[in-house]
């Protein structure tokens, strides 16, 4: 007879509890789309731009930084622009008095990705065109007088 | 060594113009009043085109890499011409490949070329005209060193003089101490390329150094 009384009880006791916890444990979601960017900074013989000081301008102020950090030991550095403000964003990395800057166009749908810089091959023919065109200077006035 | 756009305040850059004017001016003068500018073009032509390449070659010196300057060899070899040579190579450097840039071309022919300058007078006056390898070759590995030795100091004191306000100064000053010492290699290695060009020339074309101040 005891039992028949307390078994409803020890189920009503274990659904509040079950109950409870499931409502303490609630997550709710909300989202919005951002975009991030991340930069990353090399020498041009491939080295990362590793510990840079990097500068973030905003469109609206290019004279003082909208943020300021440093990019990681693979020369990367992410930061989330304020939307509200499109226009050109700059970046600039610098250390020892080396880096450089680079402006990111910051609109309502101008996700991209790109790189400034040449590729070997493309630094190699400019390279060989402008040795070529100074050798050239030089054999033309080595050249024998008639 | 090469400072690109946007590290220099306007003034330090239109500073860097105004000393590079003046230096290309009373180099041009010289090479004018020397009367053999026809005869050199030839061979300030062609280390223009040496000096160009040269930044392309990369030097390991961990955790970093440096590039040769030949700022030294420049000097010893052309004389006068030097500057005008290294102003030209600093800006076909600063068009096609992004070394170093156009707002502050001034201010590097100031790093590079002036001490270039300095290794033209130190060659000149020590170079013995009887050839002695051994001093011959001590007075170039001196003009080859002074030559890159000097631009990193004046590197340096440009630099950490104007640091801009919005960044951290002392982490750039770390930064631009631990770069300069990275470069006490190359000061050696361009001593060395610079002592056995002059000796190779001093032997087999010895005219080509004849270059007076």
């Amino acid at each position: 007879m005891k039992h028949h009384i307390l078994i409803p009880i020890l189920v009503f006791i274990f659904i509040i509890l079950v109950s409870g916890t499931a409502m303490a444990h609630g997550v709710e979601f909300e989202y919005q789309s951002s975009m991030a960017y991340l930069i990353t900074g090399s020498y041009d013989d491939g080295t990362p731009l590793s510990e840079a000081q990097v500068t973030v301008y905003a469109p609206d102020d290019p004279k003082n930084a909208w943020a300021t950090g440093s990019s990681n030991d693979e020369g990367k550095y992410s930061f989330l622009p304020d939307i509200s403000k499109p226009g050109i964003w700059t970046v600039q990395f610098r250390k020892a008095g080396h880096g450089g800057t680079i402006n990111l166009e910051v609109g309502e749908d101008s996700l991209a990705a790109s790189n400034t810089g040449y590729t070997s091959a493309q630094m190699a023919v400019m390279a060989i065109a402008v040795i070529w065109g100074l050798i050239g200077t030089a054999l033309y006035f080595k050249r024998e007088k008639k | 060594m090469h400072i690109p756009d946007g590290m220099l305040s306007a003034g330090v850059c239109a500073a860097g113009y105004g000393l590079t004017l003046v230096a290309a001016g009373y180099s041009i003068k010289k090479i004018n009043q020397s009367g053999e500018t026809v005869r050199s073009i030839p061979k300030a032509s062609l280390l223009t085109a040496a000096f160009f390449a040269a930044s392309l070659i990369h030097i390991p010196v961990p955790p970093t890499s440096v590039h040769l300057i030949l700022n030294g060899l420049l000097g010893a070899i052309l004389g006068y011409f030097a500057f005008p040579a290294i102003l030209v190579a600093l800006f076909l450097q600063a068009v096609m490949f992004g070394h170093g840039g156009l707002t502050t071309l001034g201010i590097n022919a100031v790093i590079m070329g002036l001490p270039a300058m300095v290794s033209s007078f130190i060659y000149c006056r020590f170079s013995n005209p009887q050839y002695n390898p051994i001093r011959h070759s001590i007075v170039g590995f001196v003009s080859g060193s002074i030559g890159i030795a000097l631009s990193v100091v004046l590197f340096v004191v440009i630099l950490i003089n104007f640091i801009p306000s919005n960044i951290n100064a002392d982490t750039e000053k770390i930064a631009i101490y631990a770069g300069a010492l990275g470069h006490i290699p190359l000061v050696i290695i361009e001593g060395i390329i610079t002592a056995l060009v002059l000796n190779y020339l001093k032997q087999v074309k010895p005219e080509i150094l004849e270059t007076k101040l």
